[in-house]
């Protein structure tokens, strides 16, 4: 895109869905990340052609170079891990350990350190709310210095510096998953806003979301270079917040401890005191930046295929550049729109998007039956491949995904009207769009491993080691019927009269290919290993 | 001769007197106790201290090894696996959980992108890249038993030392094995001196400057890649007496590094022992040196060792850190060993 005439003058073909890009301090490459292939597309900037394809670990998202050049850091989103790689050479140096899922990336003004936003929180004991990480990388050793812990909060997406160095922000949502969620209208399921990550350790955090009208999916966040304002995108409700950062540092300093600490994280009230304005975007508002000199934001409304461009002085949105997306909306684009807008949720709290990033899963286990107190919670389910698994839900009393996101999603969750009968056939359309990564324990056509033999030889087994007959086990991919699994007791803190009751419950068989990368592994999230994915 | 020696112990801060592994990190210095791990900041003489409750997942620690690209700690536990403890952060691998191979680990070394685990029942390699683990026993090593009580990594060779089997020299480049065995097959006696390894119960190994060092239950071995040398307790005075009190005499190991200091030479014609003296009450003890059973000088001193039971030795620059079953002790090195000549070869 030439940003003085605001047109797009070229299209580069990189590697498979590219997701991040950013610029080698002297202009003359650009970094792209693949996040199919698990590559970086080297771009000569002024040939325009890709030179060089670096291999990276799975599912790269963000990057971002030191500020020599020297290094370019590559967040591995889907095996929680940091490629280190060496410009000059192309090659992996080294790889760091993130926390789950590291999203973006925000260089310190001097240089000195690299924060990492995470999206996915730890994996935290049954029943302990979410707990995320800001990962902090000394750029002089290229090591992970400190990890920030972010209690409370989960999806941090979105981090920026701000120019004093003193602190970075960092996008957020506090998904209240521990409550039973009876019913949306009487209490709040998700909440938006930021976290202030401090240099010395400390972690604040305030929310965007004001009290009849959230601020849901919070992306990306950018700081004008003048220090004054953050503007945040919310890509759940197409708006671009403008955040005084003078107030809300000031409220911050003039807030007791305890306020800092309880209040203001779940404060929904204070977003007037520091949001000075709201910028309608076009559809699905993500990444945001401004540019060098200064004057302009660019900010990616990604279902809109377009780029709006906002005048910082005005703070007004003053033009916009066309990428060329199809004239006509499929019923997939607009299933994906849907699924991506908080317009269908009372309040407008969240989007699909919001439980279910990428079309993949927020990490969380919840409560969303109907008997409010909290006696089965049942761990998020991804979308990917979802085509042709029915029946839905975990007991798989859904048959179709028609209901799954009809009547059912406005009775347990969004608690306003259903989508009518063409947005729920474009929602149920797109979410069976969405693809299955590929499987990068086994590629497509290559012999199982000698681990991978002994585990089939396991799965199949049809006798016990002590003889006994043990054909539990059905077809490696998908079981569309249900089992009948005698549950345990689950004792809910402060319940205990509920243990000692088991339950007997159908199950849908959990489908193999549907748990890659989904970690917790059981119906109700506990048993966080990593053994499955071995599987 | 250290003569400045400073003692560290619960009352300073570590979380146990039972030290079993030392690791310097620049200005932090890994602990790892009985009852937890404890680093201590030589730039602010503190120490800080994590135990179970504070998310450590076995209290016992029994060796650490820093990787030197993401200078993440990783920690071998007696009894609870390995964790990898990465700024702040506990990562627990365990027999079932990962592909490490037993949950009693010995000694941990990192090998470019793989981290090494000497267990009770065999080897484990870790790729830390493609997190792919890789198992060595009897089954696909020459490992005659997979009791391995040390492992250790430099310049392209990893060894294990193998309770039994002596050593194995794992050539990275190759990937094949090499292994070093007793020829006579006697315990506590050579029948023929210096035609290889002491014996095949082996705790220890050290590959340095292409010299490889290693303790044995019945005396310390030194191999330069041609030739063979045995030491003995009966030839090389008090110190000696610790292997056959130690379990896993680690010490052995540090004197042979120590001995790197004499340029290589193997002689040590010259020791130096820190004895105990008074008993704890005092914590006095002696420097003392000796040309074989010979004893050229004795120097009483105001701090030695803590005790005499040491089980890991770790070099930082010219100090020396020493890890006792009563505590910690530091011994400064200003002024090491001045008048030092250099062996004619």
């Amino acid at each position: 895109v030439d940003v003085a005439s605001r047109e797009k003058v070229a299209e580069i073909p990189v590697g498979g869905q590219p997701n991040d890009v950013t610029f080698h301090p002297d202009g003359g490459w650009a970094y792209v990340s693949n996040r199919l292939d698990d590559t970086v597309s080297v771009i000569d900037t002024v040939a325009r052609e890709v030179v060089a394809t670096i291999p990276v670990g799975n599912e790269p998202h963000g990057l971002l170079t030191d500020r020599e050049g020297r290094l370019l850091y590559v967040l591995n989103s889907s095996i929680d891990s940091i490629s280190v790689i060496n410009t000059r050479s192309l090659k992996e140096v080294k790889r760091l350990e993130a926390s789950r899922n590291p999203w973006a990336l925000a260089l310190s003004p001097d240089g000195s350190q690299i924060l990492v936003a995470n999206a996915l929180s730890r994996l935290v004991p049954f029943r302990e709310p979410p707990l995320s990480e800001v990962t902090v990388i000394d750029t002089q050793r290229a090591v992970v210095e400190y990890r920030r812990e972010v209690p409370g909060a989960n999806l941090m997406i979105g981090v920026a510096w701000h120019p004093s160095g003193q602190y970075g922000l960092a996008t957020l949502n506090r998904t209240k998953n521990m409550v039973p969620m009876t019913r949306l209208l009487q209490g709040w399921t998700i909440t938006n806003g930021l976290a202030v990550v401090w240099r010395d350790g400390r972690v604040d955090q305030v929310l965007l979301d004001e009290p009849t009208m959230a601020f849901p999916d919070p992306t990306s966040v950018a700081i004008t270079h003048d220090g004054n304002f953050a503007l945040v995108t919310s890509s759940g409700s197409n708006r671009i917040a403008v955040v005084d950062l003078q107030k809300l540092i000031s409220m911050l300093q003039q807030a007791t401890e305890e306020e800092r600490e309880r209040i203001l994280p779940n404060h929904m009230g204070k977003a007037t005191e520091f949001v000075v304005k709201h910028l309608e975007t076009r559809d699905s508002p993500r990444g945001i930046r401004i540019a060098p000199d200064g004057r302009t934001a660019w900010v990616a409304d990604a279902l809109d295929d377009s780029l709006g461009i906002i005048d910082l002085e005005q703070m007004e949105i003053v033009g916009r550049v066309d990428l060329g997306g199809p004239r006509e909306i499929t019923q997939a684009r607009f299933g994906e729109r849907l699924f991506h807008s908080a317009n269908i949720t009372f309040q407008r709290q969240f989007t699909c998007a919001s439980c279910h990033p990428d079309g993949h899963v927020d990490g969380l286990t919840y409560d969303i039956e109907a008997d409010g107190i909290g006696v089965n919670p049942v761990d998020n389910r991804t979308l990917r491949g979802i085509l042709d698994t029915a029946p839905f839900k975990w007991e798989g009393t859904n048959p179709s995904l028609s209901r799954q996101c009809g009547a059912r999603l406005a009775v347990f969750f969004t608690r306003i009207q259903p989508f009518n009968p063409d947005e729920l056939a474009a929602v149920d359309h797109y979410v069976c769009t969405i693809p299955r990564p590929p499987n990068r324990y086994r590629p497509l056509g290559a012999e199982l491993t000698e681990a991978q033999r002994r585990g089939k030889l396991m799965f199949e087994r049809t006798h016990t080691n002590d003889g006994a007959d043990h054909s539990q086990t059905g077809p490696v991919h998908h079981v569309s019927s249900t089992a009948d699994v005698h549950r345990p007791p689950v004792a809910r803190r402060g319940y205990p009269e509920l243990a000692g009751h088991p339950r007997r419950v159908r199950h849908a068989a959990p489908e193999q290919h549907l748990r890659f990368g989904a970690l917790p592994a059981q119906r109700d999230g506990r048993n966080p290993g990593r053994d499955l994915d071995h599987v | 001769v250290y003569t400045d020696w400073e003692h560290f112990t619960t009352a300073d801060g570590l979380p146990n007197d039972h030290i079993f592994a030392v690791k310097v990190d620049g200005h932090r210095v890994w602990v790892g106790t009985e009852d937890g791990l404890a680093c201590y900041d030589k730039r602010t003489g503190k120490f800080q201290t994590w135990k179970e409750e504070d998310g450590l997942p076995w209290r016992v620690v029994s060796a650490l090894d820093v990787d030197p690209k993401t200078g993440d700690l990783w920690i071998g536990l007696f009894g609870g696996g390995l964790t990898r403890f990465s700024a702040g952060r506990f990562d627990h691998f365990n027999q079932l959980n990962s592909g490490l191979v037993n949950d009693v680990v010995y000694g941990v070394a990192v090998e470019n992108d793989h981290i090494w685990a000497a267990t009770t029942a065999g080897a484990s390699r870790y790729n830390m890249v493609s997190r792919n683990w890789k198992i060595f026993t009897e089954k696909n090593a020459p490992m005659e038993e997979i009791w391995n009580y040390g492992v250790s990594y430099n310049d392209g060779r990893v060894y294990l030392g193998v309770w039994g089997s002596g050593v194995l020299e794992f050539d990275v480049a190759t990937e094949r094995w090499n292994v070093y065995l007793d020829p006579d097959g006697e315990m506590e006696i050579n029948l023929n001196r210096d035609d290889g390894i002491v014996h095949v119960i082996t705790t220890g190994t050290s590959y340095v400057d292409k010299i490889l060092w290693i303790s044995t239950y019945f005396g310390m071995s030194r191999y330069d890649g041609r030739n063979w040398r045995g030491y003995y307790a009966h030839e090389t005075g008090p110190a000696q007496r610790f292997r056959q009190r130690g379990q896993r005499p680690q010490r052995e190991r540090s004197l042979v590094r120590d001995g790197s200091r004499y340029r290589g030479d193997c002689r040590l014609s010259h020791r130096y022992v820190g004895d105990l003296h008074d008993g704890p009450a005092t914590r006095r003890g002696q420097a003392v040196i000796q040309r074989g059973e010979r004893v050229l000088k004795t120097y009483d001193l105001e701090r030695c060792l803590p005790h005499n039971f040491a089980l890991w030795v770790e070099f930082d620059g010219d100090d020396v850190w020493v890890g006792t079953s009563k505590g910690l002790a530091r011994a400064r090195g200003t002024g090491y060993y001045p008048r030092l000549k250099e062996v004619q070869p």
